[in-house]
């Protein structure tokens, strides 16, 4: 139980909230989302986090490099129509993944670290971690907060990975379009995005719902400043995942696809953070002999768990949606509805998370930005699976 | 574990001047703002529409008082008040004669500076969001965020160019608003 952990902080004030232009984190359905609670760690407990989340990102982007050489495409839940954009991310944007997330179970007290995913493409919880932990920090209580410190260093690994796109191509122009998909919590996360490109020297940073954007396969990405002004970008960071693309929007897909062929246009996360992001890579893992005893078991067969305790997840999906938990009766013991319930599946053994005395299970995450480990932060679910309804909880170091 | 950076470069003072905050943001001197508000009860503003306008010296508030009349003030005006130590006082001061509706002036600039005009004069542009409340209701907010607010962002003074050639939009637009992030 990590109830011995908590430490009491309270609601952050609103007035606060207001000022940084985040209150939409404590308003209407997020009234609850934020835990009045702080979560402390010991320094060898966070550098086991930290340690696993960087050898796990090795491994990933091995993973990447070996479907690419082996064009296990299907396997790894490339749809047809995004691969010449994947293959061709993998040879010529190799080393432009900006960020990503993992999400863990375990990794306190007895409960053992295990990975269940890693958000390559698209993530959330970024304005959390990077703005809103470092509040909490503050209403520790004034003992406590003496010696308390966070790990938290979001802003630097996202600066670093921006820093080191522009210099790879210092002959762009440096102006980043950030493309959002209407949801105000997709503008929040591009808020620090945002911050962090101007702080690593681009000069223009806008921002734009994909609807308005304009694609051209022969000029690259456009954006109509005023009636008949086009502005043009050299780079892009889309809040929009790869697969929501392939899938939803095939002709844009197309259009993406010539873009970056032809240099038009670097877009990030690039095209190959689809292999990072697609859960079918995780049953093939194992068979592309890439091992970490933080990995767990997968498959694309249910038959590979014949105890019937696994967790049925969809390849691509938000996090929860059209999960699936077994604990070994034939009907699932936890299941939630979602927009992903067409795509293929695949079949994790079910991992034990920490809990408390109210029966909450916390789920750790460790982001990656350019290339480094950086920053942690947790959420924790009344239920069985983590999903919409999780409250944000901070951490916190001492000594 | 080396100590965190603050996220704020100390607290965000509103401030009217010239100069922006941060060093590293660059100012854009080509738009300005003229937000319109409504007295919506005594002394109290809401923001009822705001227009991008060509130069950032041609900003303005237009004041609609519960009384009927107006009031435009220009940037020139709105910086001098702000600048002046005595505004405070005359908040209280009811018997000022320059203008019946002085004491009302900075709850009005208050609520302004919680709209586009505090963006463009210089609060923080990597994480400023208008407040939602400072609006007449939820549709204006909407209404005008989705158009000058984000047109009043993507302002520039870079070249632009013409339509590029085989250029398309629209997608994704009839997707629900649904965050994607993972």
């Amino acid at each position: 139980m990590v109830d011995d952990r908590l430490a009491e902080i309270g609601q952050l004030s609103p007035k606060q909230l207001r000022k940084r232009g985040l209150e939409w984190f404590i308003e209407s359905d997020n009234h609850d989302y934020l835990a009045p609670e702080l979560i402390r760690l010991e320094d060898h407990e966070l550098t086991a986090f930290s340690q696993a989340a960087c050898e796990l990102y090795e491994l990933l982007l091995r993973a990447a490099r070996k479907v690419g050489e082996q064009e296990l495409w299907t396997a790894a839940g490339i749809p047809p129509n995004a691969v010449e954009a994947v293959d061709h991310s993998l040879r010529r944007e190799w080393g432009n993944h900006l960020v990503g997330r993992f999400d863990f179970a375990g990794g306190l007290d007895e409960v053992p670290m295990k990975m269940l995913e890693f958000n390559g493409d698209t993530l959330s919880l970024m304005p959390e971690t990077l703005s809103l932990q470092p509040m909490m920090l503050e209403m520790l209580p004034r003992r406590d907060r003496k010696n308390a410190r966070q790990w938290n260093h979001l802003r630097t690994g996202l600066v670093k990975g921006l820093k080191q796109v522009l210099q790879r191509y210092p002959n762009r122009p440096a102006t980043l379009l950030l493309l959002g998909l209407g949801h105000e919590e997709d503008w929040l996360n591009l808020d620090v995005i945002e911050m962090a490109a101007k702080q690593a020297g681009f000069e223009e940073v806008h921002r734009a719902p994909l609807a308005e954007v304009i694609f051209s396969e022969e000029e690259g990405i456009f954006l109509e400043i005023e009636p008949e002004e086009y502005l043009r970008y050299d780079f892009v960071f889309k809040m929009a995942p790869w697969e929501f693309i392939a899938y939803e929007e095939p002709e844009l897909m197309g259009l993406l696809t010539q873009i970056i062929k032809r240099d038009l246009c670097v877009i990030l996360n690039p095209a190959y953070s689809m292999l990072l992001q697609s859960k079918a890579v995780l049953p093939m893992l194992s068979e592309l002999g890439l091992q970490h005893p933080v990995l767990l078991k997968a498959s694309r067969d249910n038959k590979a768990f014949p105890d019937h305790c696994y967790a049925e997840k969809p390849i691509y999906g938000r996090t929860g949606d059209n999960v699936r938990l077994f604990d070994g009766r034939t009907a699932p013991v936890a299941e939630n509805q979602g927009d992903y319930g067409h795509l293929p599946r695949i079949y994790q053994e079910l991992a034990p998370f920490n809990t408390d005395s109210d029966g909450d299970r916390y789920q750790p995450s460790v982001y990656v930005a350019g290339g480094d480990a950086c920053a942690l932060c947790f959420r924790r679910q009344d239920g069985l699976i983590v999903d919409d309804d999780a409250e944000f909880v901070g951490h916190y170091l001492t000594g | 574990m080396r100590k965190l950076i603050p996220y704020f470069c100390g607290a965000l003072a509103l401030s009217f001047g010239l100069t922006a905050c941060g060093g590293a943001e660059r100012v854009d001197q080509n738009a300005g703002i003229v937000t319109t508000v409504r007295e919506v009860s005594e002394g109290e503003f809401k923001i009822e529409d705001e227009q991008m306008v060509e130069s950032k010296s041609a900003s303005a508030i237009i004041a609609k008082y519960a009384d009927n009349t107006t009031d435009t003030i220009p940037l020139s005006e709105m910086e001098r008040m702000m600048n002046d130590s005595t505004l405070a006082q005359a908040s209280q001061d009811t018997t000022h004669n320059q203008n019946r509706h002085y004491r009302h002036r900075s709850s009005m600039f208050s609520i302004v500076s919680y709209g586009m005009m505090g963006y463009m004069l210089g609060r923080s542009r990597s994480n400023f969001s208008p407040r939602p409340s400072a609006y007449m209701n939820q549709s204006t907010y909407q209404r005008v965020s989705n158009t000058t607010g984000t047109r009043f962002r993507n302002a520039t003074s870079r070249t632009t160019s013409s339509r590029p050639s085989k250029g398309k939009s629209g997608y994704g637009g009839s997707r629900s608003t649904r965050s994607y992030g993972g």
